[in-house]
């Protein structure tokens, strides 16, 4: 995420004659011969001491903040996504660059010794590059998997005289010289491939590292491609990784965010050798100084202070010698048994979630006081029937039949339900039985809807849809999905055969309809979701109303399908009806609509109104009536066993 | 025993339940599934496995600290006869201290890997490592060799089953100290390597032949067990504290998860998260790192020193597999002759049986490095006379101990007694 | 020394062998077909004749296309245990000794308990086809 402090100034004269022939190739460089030049300090010889790890400080509230960037003049550069702005500096003196115009859910920085801010803007497929004081010079890339192009990129990197970018829905790091001339890429072996990248820094030998985040390693390449190194795999202990996310590296140096271990990993690049980690998941919840949860980048800074982003708790952390001593427990905290999401299906009485770190996949029986969980299954892995990261699931109660999108794996799993009877609730980690497993074209994200007794993907990265066939024969749909369909529901028509489509469109900020909807006009076909800051995912209630997420803004909005706000509620918290970084809604059979409350580890369950109904979580649930009780005789909280 | 333990042990004797009658079902077959022991497997690639005189060559090297480099540590240095074929330390002290309990050698020929971490496949090859350990020995094959040659009973021993030791009188070609990832052992040629390899593994085969001799031992349990194979059940063998100790132990317990089988030990490898002896040291990786030097050992069973590289029991290396449960895991000991060989578990962090006892009872400092990993062992919760009951029937696994020749140097030999 | 799941499947096993004196599983030929109907697997227990926990064995296995006569483009066995969400501690050596049959090797199933044994077929499309089995070890 960050370029090399070596300077080299016989580049800017060759990054002339790039951006000149690189003219032929991309669509809107516009690199200037003059533009302003951030004054660089002396490189400073770094030593990064063996407490690394004792946290500084931590800054607050900056938003979707996935990823930094030490600049060489020693401040801060990070970036948030959700708004798509970059700041530069910390506290009171930081300056904000609002480049939200020309970025769609960016998720990579880093800047050039010319003073070039770059960018991977991952919802436009493309890498933008900006003066100092925002001004859009140029880019390159552009939706595709050809040579040039890219799909969802999550990270750039810059160094003496190359770019390198996590061509992340690719599966793969492409190469290009500093004006955005297209050089090569570099996949892998053809046997062990990269999936899904989403790291990339480059070392003062010009090596490239990357964070092929959905093998859960981290490669080192040479210049020219030659795989160097591969180190770690799934798991936990020092050495391994969980997604390994961003990555930075100096003096020998590699520092690793392991997002799902929750830590900070320091490795030395000669050896592959895991020096030191630190981190650990809260025990309490937005618990900081040095607990860590879900970090998504890190930046060495030129003095071997680490910086640490992390978007889910909207703040970054620092960390280095000067710090206070971080308590290790060997403890893992308790309470915090399960992850929830960021994906979710209902159909009937079941209900089921994603456990994104056990790579398991929760079923719950909602027809009772309170939801029971049925099953736990799901081991993680590349091998079939394993699970790779799963973006979207269904279930069909009647068929008892549930499907899951494996983005790292390309696959579509469909398992047959083998439920307890209704009566007599029980759990069976054996409940699902893997039937078949298709392959998709792409690794990637999408959403899958049940469609009547069809099943439709939606390939977010290729904006396409395709109905799902039993025997791996995927025809496409006949709707223009726009430009980023993150989300969509499907009911059956009027005439009970052509189902109507609703589809979120995250870029466009609207839900476009498709087909016959009752009670909206045939002029009006989108429901306009500008006011909202993130819309991620969707649902209808009988009455055709439409309950969107708004993950940033942490908030529920209900509209009729006329565009008319019926209901809106949420507000950033831990408290029951409070939201952090809510990630999907589902609306059960009883029209109760269910939001997995990501940030907070749990689902809420609210009326249609958003009133409260109860809260739960892989073993323990907390109702309105529970709470009222116990606030009458002792005003505190208190859970109760789900079954 | 304290007073208050007495108390409870005198009234687990007047009020505890007996299992007069007839054993549960399940009980009984897996009290006849876990005795006797039988002789240990055949190993192909040891084609000396059970031949008596490279037995009794095996054996001198057993005891001869000559191997060690400062003359003074040998295999039984840590593997005392006396100790029941361990050390009673909590870490193995060999030139210097481990960071490993010592295992016992008794009934190690039953097991599929060796080493806690599994980092060798055959009995042979586990061995050659301590010998060549800066921890342990701190020996060198070459000087080892030298050694031998120079030591007119040995060097006969070993022509005697492997026919003559390699001419290492040449010390430009086979230079002191020369042994893999030395100086030395890089200037000699490939061919000169390859012989002394070659006598190196035949004094693993050797030892593994003396060692395949060191069998549990008929215990009380065996007795009882015995008695119940041939339809006259004798209780009075076992103790009635044992007996229940049993019943808990292939019951509610659910210890025979993974101690089964004749050696109360599946074998394979677990990570209890047991707490460490040293809280501020790295966590220890166990199979996740013992799995990369097996991949890597030139002694493996499908290696170019194996007497079968292409047997069943070759395969074994080949097909084993690492997953992410094997970080941090162990092999799971036998516990035939537990009492004798405390104190216990990967980093002798428990001096006492009860102590193992106690943490499976409670998980009390049970580490779980991943914050919501899913818990494989839950708290026992038994009470304080059921834990004394499986105490005493981890006591009747006590076997008899191995004839007292096989507990001594080998006459002629000239090697002092440890 | 007790496994969440131990008394459940203590309860299994004695409701099991209820009705079943031997304590190993007979695999011999066995067949089931994949869950969507599309094969039929027939496997044999060639060494030893039972499945036994933690014992090594071998297996031969049929795959019979029931709605064609494509042969299948891959075939994969595996088996975890769905209460401890882990597998087997070996990798499965399968060779294909014709168009449908495959000899797997180096199995072993090494804890008591269940086992899931899974046997997956892959088509001409890659669409991967599961038939399974439940095997309960003493």
């Amino acid at each position: 995420m960050r370029s090399n402090r070596e300077s080299d100034r016989s580049d800017s004269r060759s990054s002339q004659t790039a951006q000149t022939e690189s003219r032929a190739h991309h669509w809107y460089v516009a690199y200037p011969a003059r533009m302003p030049i951030t004054p660089l300090l002396l490189a400073i010889p770094l030593l990064l001491p063996s407490d690394m790890g004792r946290w500084i400080s931590t800054e607050n509230d900056l938003g979707g903040v996935c990823a930094v960037v030490a600049l060489p003049d020693g401040r801060v550069a990070t970036l948030d996504g959700d708004s798509g702005h970059v700041r530069l500096g910390s506290g009171e003196s930081a300056t904000t660059l609002d480049l939200s115009r020309t970025l769609h859910q960016p998720r990579g920085l880093s800047h050039c010794e010319d003073g070039r801010i770059f960018v991977a803007d991952t919802g436009n497929h493309r890498v933008m590059f900006f003066d100092g004081e925002g001004l859009m010079l140029g880019g390159f890339g552009g939706r595709g998997s050809e040579d040039y192009r890219l799909l969802a990129p999550h990270d750039v990197a810059v160094g003496s005289n190359f770019v390198a970018v996590a061509d992340t829905g690719n599966d793969r790091v492409q190469l290009y010289q500093l004006g955005g001339k297209y050089l090569y890429a570099i996949e892998g072996s053809p046997d062990d491939p990269m999936r899904r990248p989403e790291g990339i820094a480059i070392d003062s030998d010009n090596r490239i590292w990357v964070a092929d985040t959905h093998n859960h390693r981290v490669l080192c390449f040479s210049p020219s491609g030659k795989q160097i190194r591969s180190i770690g795999s799934w798991g936990n202990f020092p050495g391994q990784f969980m997604e390994p996310s961003g990555i930075d590296t100096a003096d020998g140096y590699i520092v690793v965010t392991d997002r799902l271990n929750h830590r900070v990993q320091i490795l030395d690049g000669a050896t592959g050798a895991a020096i030191e980690s630190w981190g650990m998941h809260s025990f309490l919840p937005r618990q900081g100084e040095g607990r860590v949860h879900y970090p998504a980048d890190a930046a060495i800074l030129p003095q071997g202070d680490i910086v640490v982003a992390e978007p889910f708790e909207e703040r970054t952390q620092r960390f280095g010698a000067s710090g206070k001593a971080i308590d290790k427990p060997a403890q893992a905290p308790p309470g915090v048994q399960s992850h929830f999401g960021p994906v979710a299906a209902t159909d009937g009485r079941f209900f089921c979630t994603w456990e994104p770190e056990l790579r398991a996949i929760h079923i719950f029986d909602l027809d009772r006081r309170t939801p029971v969980r049925l099953s736990t299954f799901g081991t993680p892995g590349t091998a079939p029937g394993q699970l790779g990261d799963l973006t979207a699931m269904a279930i069909d109660a009647d068929r008892q039949r549930l499907w899951a999108v494996d983005a790292t794996n390309a696959r579509v799993h469909e398992w047959m339900l083998n439920p307890p009877p209704p009566d007599q609730p029980r759990f069976d980690p054996s409940m699902a039985t893997l039937n078949r497993s298709a392959p998709l074209q792409q690794s990637g994200p999408g959403d899958l809807v049940k469609a009547g007794s069809d099943l439709v993907f939606l390939d977010r990265n290729q904006a396409r849809g395709w109905t799902l066939q039993g025997d791996g024969q995927h025809s496409p749909i006949a709707i223009d999905l726009l430009r980023d369909p993150i989300a969509a529901l499907a009911v059956p028509g009027e005439d009970g055969q052509n189902p109507r489509f609703a589809v979120l469109d995250a870029r466009e900020r609207a839900i476009q309809l498709h087909g016959v909807w009752p009670g909206h006009s045939s002029e009006q076909r989108s429901i306009e979701l500008v006011a909202l800051e993130d819309p991620v995912d969707l649902a209808q209630l009988s009455d055709n109303s439409i309950v969107v997420v708004d993950r940033a803004a942490h908030r529920i909005h209900r509209f009729a399908v006329d565009g008319t706000e019926l209901a809106s509620w949420g507000e950033r918290g831990v408290e029951h009806g409070q939201l952090w970084r809510p990630a999907a809604v589902v609306v059960d059979h009883h029209d109760r609509i269910i939001v997995l409350d990501h940030g907070n580890h749990r689902a809420q369950m609210f009326e249609p109104d958003g009133t409260w109904i109860m809260t739960f979580g892989a073993g323990r649930a907390w109702t309105a009536d529970q709470e009222s009780r116990a606030a009458a005789s002792s005003n505190k909280t208190t859970g109760s066993e789900d079954k | 025993m304290n007073r208050d333990m007495f108390t409870i042990a005198i009234c687990c004797l007047l009020v505890a339940p007996t299992l007069a009658g007839e054993l549960p079902a399940p009980i009984k077959r897996s009290a006849l599934a876990s005795s006797p022991v039988p002789p240990p497997p055949a190993n192909p690639t040891n084609r000396v496995a059970d031949d008596p005189a490279a037995r009794q060559f095996g054996q001198a090297l057993f005891f001869d600290p000559n191997l060690s480099s400062n003359k003074e540590v040998s295999c039984a240095t840590c593997h005392d006869p006396a100790l029941g074929f361990a050390d009673g330390k909590p870490l193995a002290e060999g030139l210097k201290t481990g960071s490993i309990n010592t295992p016992t050698v008794l009934g190690t020929a039953h097991h599929r890997w060796l080493f806690l971490d599994g980092r060798a496949d055959t009995l042979w090859s586990q061995a050659l490592g301590p010998i060549e350990s800066d921890l342990e020995m701190g020996g060198a094959r070459t000087d080892v060799v030298r050694y031998l040659a120079a030591t007119p009973k040995l060097a006969e021993a070993y022509a005697a089953v492997f026919g003559p030791l390699p001419d290492v009188s040449n010390q430009q070609r086979f230079p002191d100290g020369a042994r893999p990832g030395t100086p030395q052992w890089e200037s000699m040629a490939e061919q000169d390597r390859a012989s002394i390899t070659q006598a190196y593994a035949n004094l693993g085969k050797a030892i593994e032949a003396y060692e395949r001799q060191l069998e549990p031992g008929e215990s009380n349990f065996d007795r009882w067990v015995a008695s119940i194979r041939s339809g006259t059940r004798d209780d009075a063998i076992m103790t009635g504290a044992a007996i229940r100790g049993f019943a808990l132990f292939a019951g509610d317990a659910g210890c025979m998860q993974c101690h089964f089988g004749p050696m109360l030990s599946d074998l394979e490898f677990h990570d209890l998260g047991l707490p460490p002896s040293d809280p501020a040291a790295a966590p220890m990786p166990g199979r996740g790192a013992g799995f990369p030097l097996l991949r890597a050992s030139e002694f493996r069973a499908d290696g170019p020193w194996s007497d079968a590289p292409k047997s069943t029991k070759a395969r074994r290396a080949a097909s084993a597999r690492i997953g992410p449960e094997h970080w941090g895991s162990f092999r799971t000991p036998s516990l035939r002759n537990v009492a004798a060989t405390a104190p216990y578990m990967h980093s002798g962090q428990f001096a006492r049986i009860s102590d193992v006892l106690r943490f499976y009872n409670t998980l009390e400092g049970q580490v779980r490095r991943h914050h919501h990993a899913e818990a494989v062992l839950v708290p026992l919760e038994l009470n304080a006379s059921q834990l004394l009951d499986i105490e005493a029937f981890l006591d009747s696994l006590t076997g008899d101990r191995p004839p007292n020749s096989l507990c001594v140097p080998p006459e002629g030999f000239g090697i002092p007694k440890p | 020394m007790q496994f969440v799941s131990a008394k459940a499947l203590l309860i299994g096993m004695a409701l099991l062998l209820a009705g079943c004196a031997s304590t190993g599983h007979s695999g011999l030929n066995q067949s089931n077909v994949t869950e969507d109907g599309r094969y039929r697997v027939t496997w044999r227990k060639t060494t030893p004749e039972a499945i036994k926990a933690n014992e090594y064995f071998e297996m031969f296995v049929e795959v019979d296309d029931l709605r064609g006569n494509s042969p299948p483009q891959d075939f994969r066995f595996d088996a975890t245990m769905p209460a401890h969400r882990h597998g087997m501690n070996t990798v499965v050596n399968a060779t294909r000794t014709d168009d449908s049959t495959w000899q797997l090797q180096d199995l072993n199933l090494h804890m008591p308990g269940e086992w899931v044994m899974t046997f997956d077929v892959t088509d001409e499309n890659g669409v991967l086809h599961r038939a399974s089995e439940t095997v309960i070890l003493e």
